[in-house]
């Protein structure tokens, strides 16, 4: 399973579950308006038209991703580091960053206008909204937080 | 899906990135970096992030980190032996060689390294500021000229121009003031300052204007007077003919301050010294049109010898002929105007002006209408034109060249020199871009070279 990091608020020990850039899930609705997937008419969503931003590692997280405290703790590593303080680096998985299964029904999408740093963990083959949403919330405890 | 965005944003990923995080770095500053408003603005800075292309990011990421250092007081500072500082000089002497060869980004990773602990700490934000405003994103220049002028006050006529240049007039006032409080303020830069204080009276009637003028006047007056008690050496670090700039700038304040007098003096004072400046020259001929025509009439055509890069003399020398009925020189006057800059109606104004004359000179009617065409092309709301070209259209073309249509041809009306004023000003604007541009220039080789 590839390494995959992102940027989500904590609740307990693992990452929030929830609708949004900062929580373990996806935005629903057009892209154009800030949606990470827009399931069809019939409720579908499918691979290869959009998921959850994840990126190969905490360094390659945008700086709107990474939590501010980072720049003071690691001024050297994570100059840029600007998103709020709620935030936590999470990790999951130990393989290359490459496209292959994450999760149970779920499955990593490299960006192909920027392989290398971001992909998207997309459902492994068309289903409902909320099975894809319930494969995302099932990886819960397979998120480890980074230590900082 | 992110990379969407370009489809759906007329703003390049970039621009847009970098105000939403100049936003982020107010909001962290005013200690509402964990805020619902800031966890807001976070989301919304994903669609650009990942529209942009990896060099495009990696600007970014130097624009974050060079925000959070801003907040942070500037760069790390650092003792330096002479040896290393002169290598550190060399270093900087080469990233902004590189810059002016638009490697903007080789010269802003320069500044994100240690300086000498001596080091002026205005310096690196005004050279970042210039390398924003070199990559086209003045609103990002501004917060970085902002910072350098926070830390040297001397930097308020830097603030001024980009604040200018974004048309954000209603901080203009706050700079060119302090700009003309500074008792050492150089006298481009008060002339500079001044100009601001006139572009804020663009949208307004000359008696309305009229507390601004007279305050500009006064500054223009004292820039003047500083120019000239210049030691020549001293004159050369300003761009060339800058009295000359001051003058016109001046004189056309007199002017719509109703003293034609004074403003004929400013422009025959400022001739004196430059015989060979062919705006002077129309900037006297346009004050002297209501006063003295014939005079007003030879200035212009001294402009027009002397190659003046404006419409107005030869649109005004052109209508002037044909007024006294001497098409050929109307043509010549008007093919002359066609060569030079100038609004669209001033344009179209031109190209009437020779279908007049093709028509009284008893050219081919197809020609005389091509360029009534023209006119209404650019100045489809000139009743004027328009009515002309109807006429022109209605001759019966004569057996031989000759003058049948000239009774019939409306000619344009007396010309009122205060209708031009709007267009000069806009005149002295462009020039001030070029002088503003020299002033930045002249600061930076100053930081780069010292």
């Amino acid at each position: 399973m590839p390494l995959i990091w992102r940027g989500m608020k904590i609740d307990g020990d693992p990452p929030q579950v929830g609708r949004g850039a900062q929580l373990l899930g996806v935005r629903i609705g057009p892209f154009e308006h800030g949606g990470d997937v827009n399931p069809d008419g019939d409720g579908f969503v499918q691979p290869g038209a959009g998921g959850m931003s994840v990126s190969p590692t905490v360094e390659a997280l945008p700086p709107h991703r990474l939590p501010r405290r980072l720049q003071k703790k690691y001024p050297e590593r994570f100059p840029d580091a600007t998103a709020p303080n709620g935030v936590h680096c999470w990790c999951m998985g130990k393989g290359a960053f490459v496209p292959e299964r994450v999760a149970d029904r779920l499955c990593l999408r490299l960006d192909p206008d920027d392989p290398e740093r971001h992909g998207l963990v997309e459902p492994d083959d068309r289903m409902k909204m909320e099975e894809y949403e319930t494969a995302l919330e099932a990886t819960r405890d397979q998120w480890i937080r980074w230590e900082e | 899906m992110p990379s969407d965005f370009k489809a759906s944003n007329t703003q390049l990923p970039t621009i847009s990135y970098a105000r939403l995080l100049t936003e982020m770095h107010r909001l962290i500053g005013e200690g509402k970096g964990d805020s619902e408003e800031a966890e807001a603005l976070a989301d919304r800075m994903d669609g650009p992030w990942y529209a942009m292309t990896g060099q495009e990011q990696a600007r970014m990421r130097g624009l974050a980190g060079d925000l959070n250092a801003m907040r942070d007081g500037g760069p790390k500072r650092v003792e330096m032996t002479p040896e290393a500082l002169t290598e550190w000089q060399g270093a900087m002497r080469e990233a902004f060689a590189r810059s002016e060869a638009a490697d903007e980004d080789k010269a802003l990773n320069f500044l994100r390294q240690p300086v000498p602990a001596g080091l002026p700490r205005h310096f690196i934000p005004f050279l970042q500021a210039r390398c924003w405003e070199r990559l086209g994103d003045l609103e990002t220049a501004l917060v970085f000229m902002k910072e350098a002028d926070r830390l040297d006050p001397d930097h308020a006529l830097s603030v001024l121009t980009l604040l200018q240049k974004l048309g954000r007039v209603d901080e203009l006032p706050h700079y060119a003031d302090r700009v003309i409080a500074n008792p050492t303020s150089p006298p481009l830069e008060l002339y500079l300052a001044a100009v601001a204080w006139l572009a804020l009276t663009r949208q307004i009637g000359d008696a309305e204007a009229a507390p601004i003028l007279r305050k500009a006047e006064a500054v223009l007056k004292r820039a003047l007077l500083g120019y000239l008690a210049l030691p020549i050496p001293k004159r050369e670090e300003s761009p060339p003919d800058s009295d000359a700039h001051i003058a016109q700038a001046l004189g056309l304040i007199l002017e719509r301050l109703g003293d034609q007098k004074s403003a004929i003096d400013v422009y025959s004072e400022a001739i004196a010294r430059h015989p060979r400046n062919g705006e002077l020259y129309m900037g006297r001929g346009l004050a002297l049109f209501g006063v003295d025509l014939p005079r007003a009439l030879a200035d212009l055509r001294a402009a027009a010898r002397l190659d003046v890069a404006a419409i107005w003399p030869y649109l005004l020398l052109a209508r002037q002929a044909l007024q006294s009925a001497a098409p050929g020189e109307a043509l010549r006057f008007a093919l002359a105007a066609e060569q030079q800059p100038g609004p669209a109606p001033a344009r179209a104004e031109v190209y009437e002006a020779i279908a007049i004359s093709l028509a009284e000179l008893g050219q081919p009617q197809e020609r005389v209408l091509e360029n009534f065409d023209k006119a209404l092309a650019l100045d489809p709301t000139n009743a004027r034109i328009r009515e002309n070209r109807e006429i022109a259209a209605s001759l019966v073309p004569p057996s031989r060249p000759g003058r049948a249509g000239r009774s019939r041809l409306r000619h344009p009306p007396p010309f009122k020199p205060e209708g031009l004023r709007m267009a000069r000003s806009d005149q002295i604007e462009n020039r001030k871009e070029l002088l503003n541009e020299y002033h930045n220039n002249r600061v930076k080789r100053e930081l780069v070279a010292g």
